[in-house]
């Protein structure tokens, strides 16, 4: 039941992916017992705040954290309770100079700005373009940047990074540097830029990810709350299908069905429509027979895919995947395993995993009747 | 509620008009912006305060390196002080080095 609830996200007042959105910050918010940063008020940035009982304000600002996010997971009143998580960071942030911190601030605002949104993403989309457009600006307008400085010393000195540093003495001095900064401020500005224009989100999906990506693979650091605030963050970018995605696979076949079964077991809104290609399923648009024994299709109202690539994009609009995946990284121990897990998801998602997917996914696809034996045709 | 959304930007893009002109540069998203490795030395009344005594002073690392403008560090160490009783008060020196720059020192009272 608590499964069932944690991975359906329609009918909690907010379009789709802005409650699987605050549903992963919540989680990071958990998982990465960020509960336990919150400070007494000091020095705050409202005057008055330190002079309330300290311990009662951490308190009280702890269980309204710890309840909102408890309440965005297990109940359907995600902007009321994203409202509360949010409002507990922001004041927190606003009530200590030292808990105060960008990635803070951002999962803060997130959360609010999803609980006073109306339909649609917008104000989370302004939040992630007034990000990206306040660091670029910062990093173009300054000296260590624009000449390379910040990264040599950076990457060299304080992370020690091997690529860097094999790179860095193969180039004049600072060159390495140079690139690394200015490809930073030139990205950041273009994702800025791109939040704006509403025909542009799968660009600032991609590049806002593998830009993340990468810098978590260069680091090994997720910056607290901030890596995984901006993954989720790009769910406001997400194009959600407005109609369940017909899903057409071989109704004949037993291990089919129990991947079938698998699947619907974890997708709470019914987001695919499983249809036998025995049933003629297919052929509204255009798919023969021949193809569809072959592999499975996925039709959208934007695209048809097959194989590997059909299973893929399902993979994608299933939560219970990203909820596992955020969970892996927020539970990773040590730069490597957060670098491991980061980098098997760009695996998965990008073409790179194309070659093997497609090998195994055709593999199974040939000896999908010999994969589970004893089990029983289905030709209805 | 949309427009109390709207505010809360119009809020972050005044801070960061207000970061071009100001030091200390909170609210205005620049994160990573700046490595500071620094070492924070305070006396009161004469007497040195150890490394935890710093630290729950300000809690802030005695010695440590801050992702963020070295203006921070100043900022709090100013507020905390000034929040203090005068005898209280204690002499401070940053010795700091930013983005591997040649090291520099800031003092309290300034």
């Amino acid at each position: 039941m608590a499964l069932s609830r944690i991975v359906r996200l329609t009918g909690c007042g907010l379009p789709e992916p802005l409650v699987l959105l605050c549903r992963l910050l919540a989680l990071a918010i958990l998982l990465s017992n960020h509960v336990m940063q919150i400070q007494t008020p000091f020095l705050p940035f409202v005057p008055g705040l330190d002079e309330l009982p300290g311990e009662a304000v951490q308190f009280a600002l702890r269980a309204a954290l710890v309840i909102g996010c408890l309440g965005i997971l297990f109940t359907k009143r995600t902007r009321l309770f994203a409202a509360i998580a949010g409002g507990a960071i922001l004041l927190a942030v606003l009530s200590s100079r030292t808990y105060y911190g960008n990635n803070k601030t951002f999962t803060g605002l997130m959360l609010l700005l999803a609980a006073l949104s109306a339909k649609d993403a917008k104000l989370l989309r302004w939040q992630f373009a007034l990000v990206y457009f306040g660091a670029g600006l910062n990093k173009l307008l300054d000296a260590d940047w624009q000449s390379g400085q910040f990264f040599e010393h950076w990457a060299s000195v304080r992370l020690e990074n091997p690529f860097y540093l094999w790179l860095s003495p193969k180039l004049p001095p600072l060159v390495a540097g140079k690139l690394f900064c200015w490809t930073s401020i030139v990205t950041e500005l273009s994702i800025a830029a791109l939040a704006l224009i509403p025909s542009q989100s799968t660009k600032v999906i991609w590049l806002g990810g593998l830009f993340q990506c990468g810098l978590l693979l260069f680091t090994g650091d997720p910056f607290n709350l901030f890596f995984m605030a901006m993954q989720a963050g790009l769910l406001a970018f997400a194009n959600w299908p407005a109609k369940p995605i017909l899903v057409i696979w071989d109704g004949s076949c037993g291990f089919c069905k129990r991947t079938k079964e698998f699947v619907e077991r974890f997708d709470a809104d019914g987001l695919y429509d499983w249809r036998k290609l025995q049933s003629g399923a297919g052929d509204a648009y255009g798919l023969t027979r021949d193809a569809l024994k072959r592999a499975l299709h996925a039709v959208s109202e934007r695209w048809v895919l097959s194989g590997y690539s059909a299973i893929r994009r399902m993979v994608l609009y299933l939560p219970l995947f990203w909820m596992l995946w955020l969970a892996a990284f927020a539970l990773s121990p040590n730069a490597i395993s957060r670098r491991v897990v980061v980098a098997a998801a760009l695996l998965l998602l990008t073409p790179l995993s194309n070659p093997f997917g497609n090998a195994i996914y055709g593999w199974v696809a040939r000896h999908r009747h010999e994969l589970l034996s004893g089990e029983t045709c289905d030709m209805d | 509620m949309r427009y109390a959304g709207i505010g809360l930007l119009l809020l972050q893009l005044a801070a960061i008009v207000r970061g071009r002109i100001s030091e200390d540069r909170y609210f205005c998203w620049a994160p990573f912006d700046r490595q500071t490795r620094y070492s924070i030395g305070v006396t009161v009344g004469g007497e040195p305060l150890s490394g935890e005594q710093v630290r729950q002073r300000y809690r802030r690392a005695a010695v440590g390196v801050d992702n963020r403008s070295e203006h921070h560090i100043f900022d709090i160490i100013r507020r905390a002080e000034q929040r203090l009783d005068l005898p209280a008060r204690g002499r401070v020196t940053v010795a700091y080095s930013m983005n591997g720059h040649p090291e520099r020192v800031w003092r309290y009272p300034e």
